[in-house]
Order: structure tokens, then sequence, then C-alpha cells
């Protein structure tokens, strides 16, 4: 669907049009649920968030100003809404590190697109990492957004989008190779929640 | 900036079948009234508590106006009511009243009961006393 036809949409969902927005939830569910999951690692938690995001699409639809894209004003929702949600859970996102210690015996990073530990490992090097570099992260290397684009997305200046994702991705590197090396992951974590390594 | 290879690595999920079905239910479950639109109860809150915080501010301030500042304002009074009395409380209050002494002079002139009283000013003083 081009931008044209989703922003006519829009302007019929702020009139308070349900068979619009229902077009608009079909457009961008999957991509935002996929977005979530690599956020969050939970399906579960995914969908209930991607529905709280189209909620809000529809009741702030007054809210929205035609002069970026729709997609980067429901990602910019979706994010927000995900770093709450990761914000009150932060707690529940530390790994045990027996459990760590048997995904790294499980599988590690090869370089093979195949390996089945590798998944494993990239979502727990992506969780332990913090969410100011871990949406970035995310929204480049997984969405495929452009640093301008994630810059209107988190609302932050380019500089500090391509610093960030610069600095995630080295994290993320780290965080891969010491777990081809066998490291314990767990230390890893504490470095990067403090956003040190 | 090194790329990193993270879209085939990672496993790519969709939303659940019937997703929109959902999303529409809620949506009309909250236009019914049902339940409140998200992120209103947390805006509520903060305005609440915005207008709770000004209320007890403008309380204190009415507290300290009736309380602190009035009995300050009592004690003012005693105080210059006290001067009246011959009572000294180590409070200076400033008088300051212009007279046109030529003019009380003259308005009493005419009477010949008019006594003046003459007092030196002069810090250097005369060489004699004076005699009224």
């Amino acid at each position: 669907m081009e931008e044209q036809e989703l922003q006519a949409l829009m302007a019929r969902v702020q009139g308070g049009d349900e068979a619009a927005f229902t077009l608009i939830v079909g457009h961008f569910k999957d991509r935002i649920v996929n977005y979530l999951y690599q956020l969050t690692s939970d399906y579960q938690k995914a969908s209930e968030i991607a529905q709280e995001t189209f909620i809000r699409v529809y009741f702030k639809a007054d809210k929205y100003r035609p002069i970026a894209p729709l997609g980067a004003w429901v990602y910019t929702i979706a994010s927000n809404l995900a770093k709450t949600d990761m914000r009150k859970n932060r707690r529940l996102l530390t790994v045990p590190l027996e459990e760590v210690k048997n995904d790294l015996a499980a599988g590690t990073f090869t370089g093979s697109k195949q390996d089945s530990g590798l998944n494993k490992n990239l979502h727990q090097a992506l969780e332990a990492l913090s969410p100011r570099y871990r949406i970035p992260v995310i929204l480049k290397d997984v969405e495929g957004y452009s640093q301008e684009e994630i810059a209107a997305i988190i609302k932050k200046p380019v500089g500090t989008v391509k610093a960030r994702i610069s600095r995630g991705r080295t994290m993320l590197k780290k965080a891969l190779e010491k777990a081809a090396n066998g490291d314990e992951a767990y230390g890893l974590s504490k470095e990067f929640e403090n956003g040190r390594a | 900036m090194e790329e990193l290879e993270l879209r085939p690595a990672l496993r790519k999920v969709k939303a659940p079948p019937g997703f929109e079905q959902m999303v529409l239910a809620r949506v009309r479950n909250i236009k019914s009234g049902a339940s409140p639109v998200p992120g209103t109860t947390r805006a509520f809150g903060l305005k609440l508590s915005l207008a709770g915080g000004l209320a007890a501010l403008l309380a204190g301030f009415i507290l300290i106006n009736v309380f602190v500042l009035q009995k300050n304002g009592a004690q003012g009074d005693s105080s210059w009511a006290g001067l009246g009395q011959g009572q000294t409380q180590g409070r200076v209050v400033p008088v300051m009243d212009s007279v046109d002494y030529g003019r009380e002079v003259r308005n009493i002139s005419g009477d010949m009961s008019a006594v003046y009283i003459l007092e030196q000013v002069s810090d250097n003083g005369t060489s004699g006393n004076i005699r009224y």
C-alpha cells in the first residue's frame, strides 16, 4: 500500500471509520508484531503490545500529523509501549546463569544462518542490551529503516541514532563472540545493562 | 558502520490469526465505555496529582498568611500601642512629619500670652547662658 493511500485511510480513521482502521491494522500487524517480538523475545507479549499499539492508533488518530510516514508514527507508539513494558519488567528480563550456560552449550555463533542456537543467542544478546541500543539496532538491522527514519521514530537526532546503532552493534558482536568462545554471558549482561561494553 | 546480519538470523513471526478482529473488538469495547481509553488513566492521574499539589501549595500559603503573618502583624500593632504607654520594646518606629515652623510661629504671634522657649541648637554653643 502506498503512503498516500495510508494517509487517506488515516484521514478516514480520524473521522472514526472502523473499516479504514481495519485496513491499517492489516497492513502493519505482521511488521509490528515481529518488531515487538524481536524487542521483547516474547510472542504473547508482542501480540498484546501490538494490540495496544493499534488501539492507540485509533484513539489518538487526531494527534497524527501527515508530516511523517504513518509507519514511523505506528512504530513510535509501539516502541514507547515496549519501552514502558521493558522498564516495568526489568527484573523479569534477567536470565538465570544456569539457563544461560545451557543455552550457550546448545549452540553458539558460528556464522551459519541455519544454526538453531544462533537465534537463541542473538535473542539473549539483544535482551541483555539496554532498550536505548536495542531499539535502534532492531529498527536498522531487522526492520531495515534508515537512520533518518529511526531518528523520526525514536525522536532523537540522527547523530545520536548513529552512535547508538554503532555502539549497540559493537556490544552485540562482542556478546556473540564471547558466547562463541563459551564465556559466561551473565557478566556480559551486567556490562550491557550499564552500557559499558 | 559495520552491518550486522540480524534479519536472516532472527526468527520472523507474524500476527496471530484474527488479530484485526481482536483489536476491533477491544476498540468497540472501549467506545461503548466498558473500559477506559488507554493512556487516559495515566494522564488523568497526572492531572489529578498536579491539581492536588497546587491545592496543597495554595492551602499552605493561606495558612502561613493567616497564622504566621497575621500574628506578626498583631505584634506590630501592640508595639505601636505600647509606645503611647511609655513601653519600649526595642522597636523603632520612624515618624516623619513636616512642620512649617514659620507658619506655626506666625499663627500664634498675635496672642499676647504666647511664650517662646528658645533652645540652643548649635553644637558649638554660646559663651553665656541663655536666659528665658
